[in-house]
């Protein structure tokens, strides 16, 4: 079932290039079935998915490089599964959101956009190493493509500053994992990515482990991205067209994250311990940082770009803390950030498409001038400073409640951040909504505008105010997780 | 009456609902549908309230004997077990929990609703004051264009407060606690399309969520101390913590505080609130009166055991927090000329008086003035609103005048808010005021203190007491008494129905709530029920003492009378040339209490300024060092990737080659490499790099 969710678009995608690419009517169908399956079967999983154990589910394993300790293994936990279901809701989105808004070369657009879901769907489901480098680096080209052919003005620069970026965060975290590969006898190597850890946990604290520790943590760490590795975002999302946005901000970036919480750190707990004072520094300096670079934005896209960065210390500073408050609500904040940040993204989109423009001094009013539209945005930015009774309050609340029983006073930094935070959306708010109107009539809200946003919403809301789905699935891996971070 | 209990948990629903009917059907409903629509929903909620309160009440009874006439303090509690001024049952009258909320690491984390009495008692005066609001906006609101979202946003906000009132957490009340101040935002922002309401909304919201920063770390202290966030398990755990980690808790409770302050508006975040007026004057009511700013003063009497036991010195950080905030308000007060900025400042003045109840020790005096200052507080905005409205939207005192004839049931109405106010003899502010300064002027400041701080609540306290009749008195003269001072107060009209409606409604508790604990009328009946609001409320952390209560309240009479005389005297008798004088030779203090103490310049230069220039700068050091860097090291690849690009053709290949398990990998660089394009350049320097690491760590590790 796992194979089949993550290859049934990439089949597609192959059936797609036989059609002639004047059928655009067929290629659109068959992106969306192409995405809606793969959603569809994963809410079977999601059906069948044994909340209260531990073990992976829906495994699947053969051999593949026998001599190499190369298998195929695929399976899920608590925290593939939140991702899978993510990613395979996404894309769906995304490719309603191309509708209409991607005219040109739309055949090739969308048999990227296929592969790109292969990826990250294996990305989230790989148990192997191997597998899971390989799927991690399929993401790379579609996305480099989808930037530099689709994106804005200075798509090439920024679609080589993407690709760069993360193929060297990519290449050096391959190099940590054969590091620590290579530690053991002929006999006993494997990528198997839970194998492995259980190996790996036992190695002593030296310079190898920590360097395989750093190496690992730096690949997954510019793809999340944290200070300083973040600078690729902001360019990549103001180029790329809204529907890639979406994808980068809601799951690009939570390959970072998972990464971390399934390899660098339950591999090297005892690495991670000693330096995990480093990452919540990085994490607390990202939410302050990004969120004073995002206050001084003139253009709407760099401002939601950077409140992903400063999302992403949250998640950064709880997977420091190690506690299972704190390591959940940083999970949950990657989970609500997915939600909410592409729903941002696609508000801009919506903006950009009436207007034609993304600069805020040329925005204002729209409350008067589309209010169904500016409805969306008010919520979503309300949902994006973190409101109480929406996703991203909880991740947050519970970050910093589980923080602060390691960090103590330190996370005031943090908080300062969350004002920060509160102030550029509310200043971003003032400038697009408030004030007299600026365009006399523009068309409001469309049919398809709202089968995008109603599921974020729903979900958003839902999770906010019952996060017990969430947690529950989660808590077995997060307890593990948490009793190696903070040591015997 | 008992059963209405069961169902109290709709008290939160109904207004819920009501705003999600009206945000969704606004089209359909329009004016004036979605007044009658939120008035008389919020009327049902009231009715059940009210069930739910007299349930409450008759379940505890009144005090059943002659309460002790000395002071019940912590060890006494004990003694004697239905002591005046306990609870007289610990647990919540109901109580609905949802255990499974959210899990960590096996262990749950509950999420419930709770009535208990003073539950009881805010969800009456919640409901009362916002079904009056909302009724009085049927007509005050009449015309406008955003009539169903003003709407929405007054159920939503009610919704808020109830649900913050009937949290049995602290996760909980936050949620309603930021719910309002989400609502806030929209309210004070109605008019959006103006400058001042903009800036007010953005104002308010992230100042109050500056002090909502130190509670969320607060309560992540406390957690972290006591691995639950219920207020019955707190209770239930604190006074075990206060023993192991005394200066852990009071940090905590420090931090915690910090959200009272923002959300009360206490110095030094007051600052919001005066321009919190720039939104529709009965929304103003909402917040300023029953809601947002309660919640505050909520939360305290709520959490006071965390408070309690954090130590003596918190206590007394909140009451000289209050006692200050009341005093410097009050001396602000006496110089505002726009009407709601007065009624503004004398409410940041209460709130201080209610720290400083609670800061004390009487948690019974602090809930006391709560509830009473909510109503009449409530009523005076929108007798305001009602002479805003007469006034064709001036709200300058100085061209009104002579307004009692003109709009006698604003007149009369808000003579009782006036007088409530200004603690006048036998009025609902009278009897809380005195309450609260009885329990200041016995305050003992915290061991090691030095002896005059002791003094210092009932002080600034007393000192308020005198300023708040002052400028209540100015205010009323100049709006109501004297000649007309302009075209509009000539021509003023009498509000609609629907406005004066509401304020004969709220002006009967605004005069006879206080009658639920008034000591004076006690000393001479001897009826329980005028000792009863302790009684119903008490908390058994609390300190209620009896000693010189009638000095004080000769005192806190006497100071209030002569503010009424001084400024009748002023205003009244003495010409206006005696105020210019005055005015001259007092200049400093003029220009300070007229520009407020200077407190949003010191802002604006400081935090906004440097807030606004570390943005800036931060976006500067983003473009220039740190993607300079990055860009700087995409050149210096690029040179590299020429010379590598030769290595790998010339060496390195055939070692590459060699390593068959890495065929996968090579192979994708070396197709790359025909491409001649910058990135395949890169890209194989990368794996190089890669390759030569892992070399070294081979040879290292063997």
């Amino acid at each position: 079932m796992l194979s089949l969710i993550v290859f049934f678009p990439l089949a597609v995608a192959v059936a797609m290039l036989l059609v002639p690419r004047t059928q655009e009517k067929l290629i659109k169908g068959l992106a969306l079935v192409g995405t809606l399956v793969p959603l569809a079967l994963t809410l079977v999983l999601l059906s069948r998915f044994e909340v209260g154990s531990g073990a992976i589910q829906f495994q699947e394993k053969f051999v593949w490089i026998p001599s190499l300790g190369i298998q195929y293994h695929m399976g899920v936990d608590g925290w593939g599964i939140t991702m899978l279901a993510l990613s395979t809701l996404l894309f769906p989105l995304a490719v309603l959101a191309s509708f209409g808004y991607i005219e040109h070369r739309v055949k090739d657009y969308f048999v990227l956009l296929l592969i790109l879901e292969t990826g990250t769907n294996g990305v989230f489901t790989a148990l192997d190493f191997v597998l899971f480098y390989v799927f991690w680096e399929i993401v790379l080209l579609p996305m480099y493509f989808l930037i530099g052919i689709w994106g804005g003005p200075r798509r090439e620069y920024a679609a080589i500053k993407f690709f760069l970026y993360t193929l060297i965060g990519s290449v050096i975290m391959l190099v940590g994992a054969l590091a620590l590969y290579l530690q053991f006898p002929a006999g006993q190597r494997t990528f198997d990515l839970i194998e492995l850890a259980k190996l790996t946990q036992g190695l002593p604290v030296n310079a190898l482990t920590t360097f395989a520790f750093f190496a690992l943590l730096l690949g997954f760490a510019v793809k999340v991205p944290a200070f300083p590795f973040h600078t690729w975002l902001p360019d990549a999302h103001v180029e790329a067209p809204t529907p890639i946005s979406m994808l980068l901000a809601g799951i690009l970036l939570k390959m970072g994250t998972y990464a971390m919480v399934r390899i660098s750190h339950p591999m090297l707990p005892q690495v991670a311990r000693q330096w995990a004072w480093l990452i919540a520094v990085v994490g607390i300096i990202g939410i302050v940082y990004a969120a004073f670079a995002a206050m001084a934005q003139k253009d709407f896209k760099k401002v939601v770009a950077y409140s992903s960065v400063a999302h992403m210390g949250f998640f950064l500073l709880g997977l420091a803390a190690g506690t299972p408050e704190a390591l959940a609500g940083g999970y949950f904040e990657t989970i609500a950030h997915g939600l909410i940040s592409p729903l941002f993204f696609f508000v801009v989109g919506m903006y950009y498409e009436r207007t034609h423009t993304r600069e805020l001094e040329k925005l204002g009013g729209m409350f008067l001038t589309v209010p169904a539209v500016s409805f969306v945005m008010a919520f979503t930015a309300f949902a994006n400073l973190g409101l109480p009774g929406l996703a991203g309050f909880i991740a947050e609340f519970f970050t910093l409640v589980g923080s602060y029983q390691t960090w103590g006073l330190w996370i005031l930094g943090a908080g300062l951040g969350m004002v920060i935070i509160a102030a550029f959306h509310l200043i971003l708010m003032r400038q697009v909504l408030m004030g007299e109107k600026k365009y006399e009539s523009l068309p409001d809200i469309t049919p398809k505008e709202i089968t995008i946003f109603a599921p974020l919403a729903a979900l958003i809301v839902l999770f906010g105010v019952y996060p017990a789905p969430v947690f529950k699935v989660l808590d077995p891996g997060i307890k593990v997780l948490s009793a190696l971070l903070l040591g015997g | 009456m008992e059963f209405a209990l069961d169902y109290a948990w709709l008290i939160v629903a109904l207004p819920l609902l009501t705003s999600a009917v009206i945000a969704t059907f606004a089209k359909q409903l329009r004016e004036p549908r979605a007044g009658y629509l939120g008035t008389a929903m919020m009327g049902v909620t009231f009715l059940l309230a009210l069930l739910v309160f007299i349930g409450a009440v008759r379940h505890t009874g009144l005090p059943a004997h002659e309460p002790a006439a000395e002071a019940v303090g912590h060890g006494a509690a004990v003694a004697e077990p239905a002591a005046f001024g306990s609870v007289p049952e610990a647990t919540p009258l109901r109580h609905w929990t949802l255990a499974d909320w959210a899990v960590f690491a096996g262990k749950p984390f509950r999420m419930g609703l709770m009535v208990d009495n003073l539950t009881a008692a805010m969800l009456m005066m919640v409901t009362l004051v916002s079904f009056c609001v909302q009724l009085y906006s049927i007509a005050y609101m009449h015309g406008d264009k955003r009539f169903t979202r003003y709407y929405a946003a007054v159920n939503l906000f009610t919704a808020g407060m109830l649900l913050a009132v009937m949290a049995d957490n602290l996760l909980l009340l936050v949620v309603g606690w930021e719910l309002m101040g989400l609502c806030s935002y929209l309210l004070i922002g109605h008019w959006f399309e103006q400058p001042w309401p903009r800036y007010g909304s953005f104002k308010a919201f992230i100042t109050t969520r500056t002090g909502d920063t130190f509670m969320l770390v607060g309560i992540a202290a406390l957690y972290a101390l006591t691995g639950t966030l219920n207020f019955d398990e707190l209770a239930a755990v604190l006074p075990q913590v206060a023993q192991e980690h005394p200066a852990a808790l009071l940090l905590s409770a420090l931090l915690i505080f910090g959200g009272p302050i923002g959300k009360s508006a206490q110095f030094p975040l007051h600052v919001w609130l005066p321009d919190a007026m720039a939104g529709p004057t009965p929304g103003s009511a909402l917040i300023h009166a029953a809601t947002m700013v309660a919640v505050g003063v909520y939360l305290v009497a709520r959490a006071f055991a965390i408070f309690v036991h954090a130590g003596p010195e918190v206590m007394a950080v909140i009451a000289l927090v209050g006692a200050f905030t009341s005093l410097f308000a009050a001396s602000i007060a006496t110089l505002r000329t726009d009407i709601k900025q007065v009624l503004a400042y004398s409410t940041i003045s209460q709130l201080g008086y209610m720290f400083l109840a609670l800061g004390v020790g009487s948690f019974s005096a602090g809930t006391f003035h709560l509830m009473t200052h909510a109503f009449f507080k409530a009523l005076l905005f929108l007798a305001a609103g009602s002479v805003i409205h007469a006034m064709h939207h001036i709200q300058e005192m100085h061209q009104m005048g002579g307004l009692r004839k003109k709009i006698p049931v604003t007149f009369w109405t808000w003579m009782v808010g006036y007088l409530a106010l200004a603690g006048f003899p036998f009025t609902s502010g009278f009897f809380s005021k005195d309450e609260l300064l009885l329990a200041a002027f016995n305050w003992q400041a915290p061991p090691g203190w030095p002896e005059w701080v002791s003094k210092l609540p009932f002080a600034m306290g007393a000192a308020t007491a005198f300023l708040t009749a002052y400028y209540m008195t100015r205010a009323t003269y100049l709006t109501f008494f004297g000649e007309p001072r302009s075209e509009h107060a000539e021509h003023a009209h009498e509000s609609p129905r629907p406005m004066t409606a509401a304020l004969v409604i709220l002006a009967v508790p605004a005069l006879l709530s206080g009658y639920a604990w008034a000591a004076l009328v006690y000393k001479f009946t001897h009826a329980p029920i005028f000792e009863w609001w302790p009684y119903f409320t008490g908390n058994p952390l609390q300190h209620l003492p009896h000693e010189n209560a009638e000095l004080v309240t000769a005192i806190a009479t006497t100071l209030g009378l002569l503010g009424i005389g001084l400024a009748l005297v002023i205003y009244a008798v003495l010409p206006v040339g005696f105020r210019v004088a005055a005015i001259r030779t007092l200049k400093p203090v003029y220009v300070v209490l007229k520009r407020m103490y200077y407190v949003d310049e010191f802002y604006h230069a400081t935090a906004v300024a440097g807030t606004a220039a570390l943005g800036r700068l931060v976006a500067w050091f983003d473009r220039t060092v740190v993607d300079g860097i990055v860009n700087l090291v995409g050149e210096g690849g690029r040179a590299w990737a020429d010379v590598c690009a030769w290595f790998d053709r010339t060496f390195v290949d055939g070692l590459v080659n060699g390593a068959g398990w890495l065929a996968l990998f090579s192979g994708r660089q070396l197709r790359r490499l025909a491409t001649g394009q910058v990135q395949s350049y890169m890209m194989t320097f990368a794996v190089l790099v890669a390759f030569g690491a892992v070399a070294v760590w081979l040879t290292l590790s063997r």
